[in-house]
């Protein structure tokens, strides 16, 4: 871009001032103070770049005019163009307009295009500068530059070393740094000691294990020992418990023994003499009780013996009670038998007669009792009623139908008569009439043929031959006029025929109708046909009276043989009536007895004679019932008398009663008396007996010095009271040993006598105090045991340790992969940071180089050589001798110069890249520049010119000749 | 005879998972099993295949880790297989020495626990005749360095005959140089027929036949350098005659690395699809089967840097393995190994000639110059101080000692350095 004029408007204090003939190579703008060149600067920046933001910097027109102006350019192409540029409105883009064509562009796209994406700050800052931007670093810094310089030798655009080794440091300090604390690697580390720390405690778990159980053992041991001191206290309190328990066992036997003491020449008698005496003694008083007993019985036996009374009369009948008492019943029995039996009779008698009543007459109980020809009447009375029945029944057939005959001979009668009424009331009512009817008949017949028969010659044909003749004419006709011109002689006989049947039949018609037209003949006709009629209906009647006549004929024949066989059959029936009669006749039996009640009779005769067979059986038994009855009457009238009103059987029973209390008296007596010998013999035994017992008693009682009985129940008392002392002792011996067993008996027993109940309960109670001490002691034991147990168990059992040596291989693995990695990223660090001096040092970016030979043309050789450190991005600049100096150690115009040429590298740099090379615009950047280094500096910028346009606003005029003087243009600013 | 047996070695029971540091606690608490599981798995193996006895070939447990638990859960497994009649021939190794065991454990009788005084011999019956002679001799105490195979008897010409050895294969330095033995050695029992060996965590036949010499491993393995699938083998004879030999797996999860190819890997979301995609891939056909992965992030992605992020990368697979904890096979991803590149060529660019070219080559000096690296390295350890320094001492020895660790490191350093430049790039792309 090479800036042709300057058309300003209004801006700062230029109103309507333009600047023209401007061009490429080195052209200096020279002015007094005061004359302008900042804002021409000023107006050149923001011409082009845009005005900034805040309204005071945008230099408004002090003088008038319009708030800004243009910029007329030609680009690199060579073409021209305006940019017009309003200091009203920082944000409205540019207008470009192609000088050209004209044609304007209102937008920041085509102007971009046009300086090839200059930006406002690269342009402000490096490309037009005044002494203020000059001096200042920062102002590279906003142009974006710095990139240029520090990075364009890495190879990576937009790399910062700096950045990359701080975050590579970064990554490292967050894996470990010495003696740190929060870093990955020293958390892994702490989290292996705490690790370590935990296993070391579970480590060795089978040394543990065992450890444990032979703990275990050894309190096995420890709890069998106090188990074993348990058991013995258990022992011997158990021992005090059982002298305790039997200790009242003890006195008791002491007790016994000082008894015992008493009965020492004691003889005690044997249990079974015991026995004997007492059995003795309760014989004897039995003996001497019954004794007692017999002799008050065999005093009151001889009382009841003396009372007792006896009759002698009836004595003498007593060997006939036990007649006498079956005998009443039996005569009681009897009598009640033949009463029934005569009841029997007379039923029987009753019935026989009421049968004999219901047969009727003519029968009597003899004729009933002796028949006796059953089967003979039966068989014949059945046969003879058969027949009988039969007869009776064909008779009876066959005058019904006689019956039937009369009554059909009665109708046919009444339709002859019928008949004849009808014949009679005709005009033809007789044979006669017919003869002379049939001869008036023939007479007219006669007559009317003759009346009809004179004219009637002609041939009387049928109507319908009349229509074929007519036909067949006119046939004839039509095929004659057809042939006529063929066959003209068939046509004239066809039509000749024609006419003549035609003729013929005309005739024959007009001739029939005149015979109907005739009246005589008509109503003679009609005569002839009346006649007719009667003499029809006439011998229609006669023939039907003729045959009902035969019918009935025929029927009155039929009707006599048949009352002919009637006759013969009521004969027949007769003739068996009287063999019947004979039959009966001749049995002995009733006339009146029907065929059909014969077998009636038999039963009834066969009923009545066994009615008759059972009366005559029924008498005889009661026969002999009376008999016996009688023989009973007298034999008791013998014994007893009967009183008034009382009758035989009640005497017999009153006698049977006396004699009853005579044999128990009888009986009495001698059972007293056998009683009285019987008990006069048991008091005899008894007294040997009470003697024998008395005896022996004596000798048992002197066996042991007992004087009497009367003594003996002392003497057993003594031995009661002896037993008990013994029994005592025993009983206490028993419970002893079975307390304390057989052996130890005496050593118990001499135990207790040194002791007493208070003292073994003292003993019993110190003992228990140390059992108690001994089972807390124990429990103890077992608990810790049971602890043990559980621990080794849980260590049998416990994941954790698993757990935990897990993770800490997981741990392990984590810091192992964090060492890799932190060495990794050092190592990094360590080669990045060798070639970074390496960079420093021998690979400076074409920036630095490019400004190192300006400077050092400027200053004339005394600063070599320029390097950036890449740590803290500075520039350093070296001396001829090697010194080092920072910027900020040069002095101001040194600095300025320094910064001057860093700029014209980096444009030089910036152009190298192929942009638009932008017109550079400098104020008085050389004022603070000795003369030597002002003029070098001049001919570096005119050479620096060569390629590019420069416009160096200046109020000096020395600096105007120098850049003159190197071949620059000159013009003054007004 | 016919002799079926089932030899497993090295169970650790109740031995810690290591190296894992990404573990929630549902997780945890499966770890914690594992090997339990694992040995129940033998349990039911022997069962199942109704073997004869079983060998159990040292280390059953970790001495001083959770090994009271241990003893108590072998204890009860023992006993399982005597309700079965199952007899168990067992020697103790270097990690569960007889000083070791619990005074207090009483073995059931089917367990025929041998002495750490002296090699001894024990016959098994079947059917009343004696069917195989079994040597072996326990550890008394940890550290055994005296070659025990040197005290072995003979075995038995005529008997199949079994040696239980726990102990090192003189070559092999990868672990604990107990008992050394060479395979010559072994060689030198001309009638034993099965040396049923232990110690060594991977499973190795070292010979086949005459005689037959098998480290069955571990059963379960426990971090990522006991990869693949853990178990025991069923070994049968007929006589002296090996008939069938076969590897049991028992493992309840299998450690295994996986390489993640994050190329074509542009966001989180991705990352996150790819990781399942793996995940499923592998688990195709092996349900049931629980997996331990470290994935492996390789490839050139615009998710380098986001990759660098240690925290934000645990977070993630945080969340992932969450999600994989609800299904019936489990795929824990685990200590991720980040070899990815960023889409930049950094061999290309390092042939530039400006800061990031410097810094890229003066990494790749380093990778050169070991001595170089070491001397940084161990500037750089001398800040670590203190407990932290104890702490880390295994970590800082690994490092001194492997220049593969500290190739590891300077590559790692590169990633970190990168990013970081690139992740300032991208911010002032974005500004």
């Amino acid at each position: 871009m090479i800036i042709k004029e300057l058309h300003i408007d209004g801006f700062g204090i230029f109103h309507d001032h333009r600047i023209t003939g401007l061009n490429s190579g080195m052209e200096v703008l020279y002015g007094a103070n005061e004359a302008g060149k900042s804002t021409l600067l000023d107006f050149i920046r923001m011409t082009l770049m845009g005005y900034p933001r805040p309204n005071d910097q945008r230099r408004p027109p002090l003088k008038g005019g319009n708030h800004g102006g243009s910029i007329f350019f030609e680009d690199k192409t060579g073409k021209t163009w305006e940019i017009r540029r309003t200091g009203t409105n920082h944000n409205a883009p540019p207008t470009l307009i192609d000088q050209t064509t004209l044609e304007e562009f209102r937008d920041q796209v085509q102007f971009d295009k046009v300086v090839s994406n200059a930006n406002s700050e690269i342009f402000e800052n490096i490309y037009a500068i005044g002494l203020s931007e000059l001096f200042q670093m920062g102002s590279i810094d906003k142009s974006g530059m710095k990139d240029r310089i520090y990075s364009l030798g890495t190879g990576v655009v937009g790399l910062d070393l700096r950045a990359l080794e701080s975050e590579l440091t970064k990554k490292s300090r967050d894996l470990y740094i010495p003696r740190g604390s929060t870093q990955r690697i020293s958390n892994l580390v702490s989290d292996l000691n705490e690790l370590e720390g935990k296993l070391h405690h579970m480590d060795a778990g089978v040394e543990r294990y065992d450890q444990i159980l032979h703990k275990v053992g050894d309190f096995r041991e420890k709890s069998e020992e106090v188990s074993n001191e348990i058991q013995c206290i258990d022992k011997e309190l158990e021992q005090l418990k059982a002298r305790s328990d039997i200790y009242q066992n003890f006195v008791d036997l002491e007790d016994a023994r000082k008894k015992l003491a008493e009965y020492v020449d004691f003889q005690e008698m044997h249990d079974e003499d015991v026995e004997n005496i007492r059995s003795i003694q309760q014989r004897l008083d039995d003996r001497k009780k019954q004794l007692s007993e017999s002799q008050k019985q065999l005093d009151e036996l001889r009382d009841r013996l003396d009372k007792v009374k006896t009759d002698e009369n009836l004595l003498e009948f007593l060997p006939k009670k036990g007649w006498l008492e079956r005998a009443i019943p039996e005569y009681e029995s009897r009598m009640t038998q033949s009463q029934r039996e005569q009841e029997q009779i007379s039923r029987l008698k009753e019935e026989r007669d009421s049968l004999l009543s219901r047969l009727g007459k003519g029968y009597s109980s003899d004729l009933l009792a002796q028949f006796n020809q059953f089967d003979g009447l039966r068989n014949k009375g059945e046969e003879v009623y058969k027949k009988l029945e039969s007869l009776d029944r064909s008779i009876a057939l066959k005058k019904e139908r006689l019956e039937d005959r009369n009554r059909a001979v009665r109708e046919i009668q009444t339709a002859v008569e019928q008949f004849e009424h009808q014949r009679d009331s005709g005009n033809i009512a007789t044979e006669q009439d017919a003869v002379t009817g049939r001869k008036k008949w023939a007479e007219l017949e006669v007559k009317f043929n003759e009346l009809i028969s004179a004219p009637t010659s002609q041939v009387d044909l049928p109507t319908w031959l009349h229509f074929g003749a007519l036909v067949v004419a006119i046939i004839a006709a039509v095929g004659a006029v057809l042939l006529w011109e063929t066959y003209m002689w068939f046509g004239i006989i066809g039509l000749l025929g024609a006419v003549v049947i035609s003729v013929l039949i005309l005739s024959s018609w007009r001739s029939g109708g005149k015979r109907n037209d005739k009246p005589d003949a008509i109503e003679l006709q009609a005569k002839i046909k009346e006649l007719e009629a009667q003499l029809n209906s006439y011998e229609k009647i006669r023939d039907a009276i003729e045959e009902k006549v035969r019918e009935r004929d025929r029927l009155v024949s039929l009707k006599r043989e048949e009352e002919d066989q009637v006759a013969q059959e009521e004969k027949s029936r007769e003739e068996l009536e009287r063999d019947w009669f004979e039959f009966i006749t001749e049995l002995g039996l009733p006339a009146g007895l029907r065929p059909s009640a014969a077998g009636d009779f038999c039963e009834r005769a066969k009923n009545f004679q066994d009615l008759e067979r059972k009366q005559k059986t029924a008498e005889l038994a009661r026969g002999e019932l009376q008999k016996k009855m009688e023989g009973f009457e007298q034999e008791i009238r013998k014994m007893i008398l009967a009183g008034d009103g009382e009758s035989i059987t009640e005497a017999a029973s009153r006698l049977s009663n006396q004699l009853e209390e005579q044999e128990k008296k009888k009986n009495e007596k001698s059972s007293l008396g056998e009683r009285l010998e019987r008990e006069n013999h048991d008091m005899e035994t008894l007294e040997k007996e009470i003697d024998r017992l008395e005896g022996e008693g004596d000798a048992l009682y002197g066996k042991y010095g007992i004087g009497s009985a009367e003594e003996f129940p002392e003497f057993l008392k003594k031995q009661t009271e002896y037993r008990e002392a013994v029994d005592q002792k025993n009983e206490a011996r028993r419970l002893i040993e079975s307390r304390c067993g057989k052996n130890r008996f005496d050593g118990v027993v001499h135990d207790l006598r040194g002791l007493d109940p208070p003292e073994i309960n003292r003993r019993i109670s110190e003992l228990e105090e140390r059992k108690k001490e001994l089972d807390r002691d124990r429990e103890g034991i077992n608990q810790s045991i049971g602890k043990l147990s559980e621990d080794a168990k849980k260590l049998i059992d416990s994941e954790e340790q698993a757990g935990l040596l897990e993770e800490r291989e997981v741990k392990r693995a984590a810091l192992a992969d964090a060492y890799r990695e932190w060495m990794s990223v050092r190592l990094a660090e360590r080669v990045i940071s060798h070639c970074k001096l390496k960079y420093q040092e021998t690979r400076q970016p074409a920036v630095i180089r490019r400004t190192a030979e300006i400077f050092s043309a400027i200053t004339s050789g005394r600063y070599g050589n320029i390097q950036v450190s890449v740590d803290d991005e500075a520039l350093i600049v070296f001396g001829k001798g090697g010194s080092r100096k920072s910027v900020f150690e040069l002095s101001r115009g040194t600095r300025e110069q320094l910064l001057l040429s860093l700029r014209m590298g980096l444009i030089d740099q910036y152009e190298a890249s192929g942009a638009e090379p932008l017109p550079v615009v400098l104020d008085d950047v050389l004022v603070n520049f000795d003369k030597k280094r002002a003029s070098e500096t001049a001919r570096q910028l005119t050479s620096f010119a060569q390629k590019r346009q420069v416009l160096l606003f200046t109020c000096h005029k020395y600096i105007a000749e120098l850049l003159e003087a190197e071949g620059a243009r000159v013009r003054t600013v007004d | 005879m016919q002799i079926k047996f089932l030899h497993a070695a090295d169970l650790h029971l109740g031995s810690p998972f290591k190296g894992l540091h990404n573990v929630n606690p549902s997780l945890g608490k499966k770890l914690r099993k594992a090997s339990f599981v694992a040995f129940d798995n033998m349990v039911d193996a022997a069962i199942e295949d109704e073997v004869d006895f079983v060998l159990i070939a040292g280390d059953s447990f970790d001495s001083g880790s959770g090994d009271l638990q241990a003893q108590f859960f072998f204890l009860r497994g023992m006993n399982t297989l005597r309700e079965k009649g199952i007899p168990v021939y067992l020697i103790t190794g270097n990690h569960d020495p007889l000083n070791k065991w619990s005074e207090n454990l009483k073995m059931p009788d089917n367990v025929i626990l041998f002495s750490g005084e002296k090699p001894e011999v024990y016959d098994f019956l079947k059917d009343g005749k004696v069917a195989a002679k079994i040597i072996g001799m326990s550890y008394s105490q940890r550290e055994v360095f005296d070659n025990l195979a040197a005290y072995y008897p003979n075995g038995d010409p005529g008997i199949l005959s079994i040696a239980l050895l726990h102990g090192n294969r003189g070559t092999d330095t990868g672990h604990q140089p107990y008992s050394p033995f060479a395979l010559d050695d072994l060689r030198r029992h001309a009638n034993t027929d099965y040396w049923a060996l232990g110690h060594i965590h991977k499973r190795e036949v070292l010979s086949d036949q005459n005689p037959c010499a098998v480290f069955p491993g571990n059963i379960q393995g426990r971090h990522f350098n006991e990869d693949g699938e853990k178990g025991c083998y069923l070994v049968e004879f007929d006589g002296k005659k090996r008939n069938d030999f076969r590897f049991v797996p028992l493992s309840e999860f299998i450690f295994q690395r996986v390489e993640v190819d994050c190329s074509k890997v542009g966001d989180i979301g991705a990352f996150t699809e790819k990781l399942e995609e793996v995940a499923s891939e592998l688990l195709e056909g092996k349900s049931g089967t629980s997996f331990i992965l470290r994935p492996v992030l390789i490839g050139m992605t615009e998710m380098f840097v986001a990759l660098q992020n240690h925290q934000q990368v645990d977070e993630l697979f945080r969340e992932i393995n969450n999600r994989s904890l609800h299904r019936a096979s489990i795929v824990h991803f685990d200590s991720p190994v980040n070899k990815t590149l960023p889409s930049v060529n950094l061999e290309e660019r390092a042939k530039s000639d400006d800061f990031f070219a410097d810094l890229l080559r003066d990494f790749k000096a380093l990778l050169s110059d070991d001595i170089e690296t070491k001397g940084i390295i161990d500037e750089i350890n001398e800040e670590i101080t203190g407990n932290t320094k104890r702490m880390l001492s295994g970590e800082i020895e690994k490092v001194n000692k492997d220049n593969g660790e500290r190739e590891e490191l300077i590559r790692s350093a590169r990633n970190v350095a990168v990013a970081a430049l690139l992740e300032q790039k991208n911010r002032g792309n974005d500004n």
